[in-house]
C-alpha cells in the first residue's frame, strides 16, 4: 500500500471574503508541490502565470469589483485559483491575476474572456478560453492552448502543440517538436521553425491564410491540398499539382528522404511556405 | 488532505454529471497519473496502458450519473479503471510482455542516461514480468490497498484464490529481487 | 510448535495483519526461533516498502485528453433519459448526433481504398450516407441552440457575440464547404474540414451551455 507521499504540503483553504463594492487587491502565497498541478479559473480579466524556482504558489493582482472571492486552496499536489462570482450579481468587473507557480507544475487555465499568458513553465499546459487571447512561452513539454475568438500564440520548445481557434489568429514558433496541429475556421494560421526529424507539422482551416516558415534545407513529405485558395511554396519543385477533383489542388512532394511530414488543408485559404 | 481534495472533486464531478466537459477535464489532469499507473501495472504494459487510461475516464463519463458519492471520486474511479483493464483482457488475446520504459514517473529513472538500475525501476521490471493472475492480485492488494474480498468482488477470484496468488506474487518477486 | 512450512504458508496472511490473535502469536513464537523464517518475514515486510516508495502516478507520455474528449463525443452519454435519473436531454441528443454524424463522414473517408487518384464517376452513395445524418445533426445543433437561448439573459453581451458570430462563420464555412463538395463529392480533404468544422460547432454550443451565469 502507498505510504504518504514524502512532501504533504497541507493547507486549509483560506477564502478571502470581500466586499462587493470595490475592487479588492489580491497577495497571497501558499507552499505548494514542486511538479503538482494549478488549476486557475477566471472568467473575465486576465490571467498571468510565471514558473519560479520557488516553491510556493503565489497569487496577486486585483479581484474584480462584484466578484465574491477568491478561491485559493492547496491540498496534496494539487492548487486551485478560482475567481468566484455571486450568483445574482449583475454587474461584474474582471480580475486580474498574477501568479507564480513552481516552475515543475503543470497547469491548466480556463477563461471566458480573461487573457491567459503563461511563460517559464516545464510542465504541461493546457489553456483554454472564449474570447480572451491565450499566448504560452517556456520549456513546456505539451501545450494545448485553444480559444474560440481570441489569438492563439505559442511559442515554446514542447514536443507536442495542439493550437486552436474558431475565428482566432494562430501562431506557433518552435525550435524542434515532435508534433504541431493548428486549426481554425478563419483567420491567419503562422508557422516559423523547425520540426525534429521524424515530426509532423498539421494545419487545417477553412478559409485562413496558412504562412509556414522552415528551415530551407528541411527533409520532409509535403501534402498541402486547397480546395479554392493558391499555394505558393518555396519547397519542392514549382508546379505538378495532382488534382484529384474538378475543382481544387493537391500538391504532395518530398523534398529529401523526408521522415518529417507536412500535412496542410484549406478550404479556401491561401497557403504560403517559405524556407529560412 | 485528503478531505479537501475530495471536495475539490465533489465540486467538479457536480459538474460534470451535468455535461459540464470542462468539469470534467479537470477530473481527469488531476487522476490521470493514477489511474495510468493502475492500468500499466496491472497489464505490465506501459504504452498499451495510456489506451486503458482514455477508455476509463471514457467509461467515467458515461457512468458518472450512477456515481452517487458513496466513496470518493478516486475510489470510484480506480474502481473503473479495474473493471476496464480485466474487460478487455477477457476479450484480448494476451501475450506477456516487458514493460516498455517510456519515461513515466515525473523526472523519472528510466531517462537515466548512465543505464544504472534503479530500485523502483528493477520492483516494476519484476512485477510486469510475473504470470498475469499473480501480477493482478499483487497490483491490486499491495499496490493499490485492495482487500482480498474487493478483489474477489472485482474480479470474481475467491478469496482463497486471491491469497494463493499473492503469495505467488510476493514469493516469485522475492527471486527475482534477491 | 509449529513448522516451517505451515509457518511459510501463513507468513503473508500475518504481515498483512490477517490471522487471529492466537495464531499471530503462535507464528510470531515461531519466528523468533527460527532463522530461516525470520529471514522469509523480513524480505515480505522489505517488499512491501519498497511498494511504498513506488511513484503513486505516472506522467503519460502525451496528453490523453483529445481522445477522451473525442470517446465522450463519440458515444451517447449516460443512461437514457427517463430511467429514474435526470433527464440529460439534449447533451444526449448532440452526442448522439456527433456519434452518427462521425461515424457516417469517418466511415466514408476512412473506408476509401488506399490510392488517391478517385474516378471522378464517384457513386452518389457516400453523398447520401453524410447527408442522412444531418438531420440528426440539425435537430442536436436546434436543441443546444435552445438551450442556449435560456442561457443568454445570463451571459454578458460580449460573450453572446463572440458566440454568435463564431457559430455564424462556423455555418457559412459549412455551406460553402458541402457545396463544393456536391461538386467533387470524392473530395476526401473536404469530407474531414467539414467533419472538422461540425465537431468544433458541437463542442462550441456544448461549452456555451455549460458556461457559468455572467460569462
Amino acid at each position: 500500500m502507498y505510504k504518504k507521499p514524502r512532501m504533504i504540503v497541507v493547507a486549509a483553504a483560506a477564502l478571502l471574503t470581500l466586499s462587493l463594492a470595490a475592487q479588492q487587491k489580491i497577495d497571497e502565497k501558499r507552499p505548494a508541490a514542486p511538479a503538482g498541478l494549478v488549476t486557475v479559473s477566471n472568467l473575465s480579466g486576465s490571467v498571468t502565470v510565471k514558473g519560479w524556482a520557488q516553491s510556493d504558489v503565489a497569487v496577486s493582482g486585483t479581484l474584480g469589483k462584484g466578484s465574491e472571492r477568491l478561491e485559493f486552496e492547496v491540498s496534496g499536489d494539487r492548487t486551485t485559483i478560482r475567481v468566484i462570482l455571486p450568483e445574482n450579481a449583475r454587474r461584474v468587473e474582471g480580475s486580474d491575476l498574477e501568479i507564480r507557480v513552481p516552475q515543475a507544475s503543470r497547469l491548466d487555465v480556463d477563461t471566458v474572456s480573461a487573457d491567459i499568458s503563461v511563460s517559464g513553465l516545464s510542465g504541461s499546459l493546457s489553456l483554454q478560453s472564449v474570447s480572451g487571447g491565450v499566448s504560452a512561452s517556456g520549456p513546456a513539454p505539451e501545450v494545448s492552448a485553444h480559444s474560440v475568438s481570441g489569438p492563439v500564440v505559442v511559442e515554446t520548445d514542447s514536443r507536442r502543440v495542439r493550437a486552436k481557434s474558431v475565428s482566432g489568429e494562430v501562431t506557433v514558433r518552435s525550435k524542434g517538436a515532435q508534433e504541431v496541429q493548428m486549426e481554425n475556421v478563419s483567420g491567419d494560421l503562422t508557422f516559423e521553425g523547425a520540426l525534429t526529424a521524424e515530426g509532423s507539422l498539421e494545419v487545417s482551416t477553412v478559409s485562413g491564410r496558412v504562412e509556414a516558415s522552415m528551415p530551407k534545407d528541411l527533409a520532409a513529405h509535403f501534402s498541402l491540398e486547397t480546395f479554392s485558395g493558391d499555394i505558393s511554396s518555396a519547397f519542392g519543385t514549382a508546379g505538378k499539382p495532382e488534382k484529384d477533383g474538378p475543382v481544387g489542388k493537391h500538391l504532395r512532394f518530398n523534398t529529401g528522404s523526408g521522415g518529417t511530414r507536412v500535412d496542410i488543408q484549406t478550404f479556401s485559404g491561401d497557403i504560403v511556405l517559405i524556407g529560412r | 488532505m485528503e478531505q479537501a481534495l475530495a471536495n475539490r472533486d465533489d465540486m467538479d464531478v457536480a459538474a460534470a454529471r451535468e455535461g459540464d466537459m470542462v468539469a470534467f477535464e479537470r477530473l481527469y489532469r488531476a487522476h490521470a497519473g493514477r489511474v495510468l499507473s493502475l492500468c500499466a501495472r496491472l497489464t505490465g504494459d506501459r504504452s498499451g496502458a495510456e489506451d486503458l487510461a482514455q477508455e476509463t475516464f471514457v467509461k467515467a463519463w458515461q457512468g458518472l450519473r450512477s456515481f452517487r458519492g458513496e466513496s470518493a471520486f478516486a475510489s470510484w474511479l480506480h474502481r473503473v479503471a479495474v473493471r476496464v483493464v480485466l474487460d478487455e483482457a477477457r476479450t484480448k488475446d494476451r501475450r506477456p510482455r516487458t514493460m516498455s520504459l517510456v519515461p513515466g514517473p515525473a523526472g523519472a529513472a528510466a531517462s537515466d542516461p548512465s543505464g544504472a538500475a534503479s530500485p523502483e525501476l528493477d520492483l516494476e521490471r519484476a512485477v510486469a514480468a510475473l504470470p498475469e493472475g499473480a501480477r493482478r492480485v499483487f497490483v491490486l492488494h499491495d499496490v493499490e490497498g485492495y482487500s482480498h474480498e474487493e478483489i474477489g468482488r472485482l474480479s470474481g477470484l475467491a478469496t482463497g484464490t486471491s491469497k494463493a496468488q499473492l503469495h505467488r506474487a510476493r514469493q516469485l518477486l522475492r527471486e527475482a529481487l534477491r | 510448535m509449529m513448522d516451517c512450512s505451515r509457518v511459510e504458508a501463513l507468513l503473508d496472511d500475518h504481515v498483512d495483519g490477517l490471522l487471529s490473535e492466537a495464531l499471530a502469536r503462535e507464528v510470531e513464537a515461531h519466528i523468533g526461533a527460527c532463522a530461516s523464517c525470520a529471514r522469509s518475514e523480513a524480505e515480505i515486510r522489505s517488499l512491501l516498502r519498497r511498494v511504498g516508495d513506488l511513484p503513486r502516478g505516472f506522467e503519460p507520455s502525451r496528453d490523453l485528453w483529445p481522445g477522451i474528449e473525442e470517446g465522450i463525443l463519440r458515444r451517447p452519454a449516460g443512461p437514457p433519459p427517463g430511467v429514474g435519473a435526470p433527464s440529460i436531454g439534449w447533451l444526449a441528443a448532440a452526442a448522439a448526433a456527433l456519434v452518427i454524424l462521425s461515424s457516417a463522414v469517418t466511415l466514408w473517408v476512412v473506408g476509401d481504398p488506399a490510392p488517391p487518384e478517385r474516378a471522378v464517376g464517384r457513386p452518389s452513395a457516400e453523398l447520401a450516407s453524410l447527408s442522412a445524418s444531418e438531420p440528426d445533426y440539425l435537430r442536436a445543433r436546434a436543441s443546444l441552440l435552445a438551450a442556449l437561448d435560456d442561457r443568454r439573459p445570463c451571459l454578458s453581451p460580449e460573450t453572446r457575440r463572440v458566440i454568435e458570430e463564431n457559430l455564424a462563420a462556423m455555418d457559412a464555412a459549412l455551406r460553402s464547404m458541402k457545396s463544393a463538395l456536391e461538386k467533387d463529392p470524392g473530395n476526401r480533404g473536404l469530407a474531414e474540414l467539414i467533419e472538422a468544422t461540425y465537431r468544433e460547432e458541437i463542442r462550441l454550443l456544448l461549452r456555451a451551455a455549460s458556461l457559468p451565469a455572467h460569462a
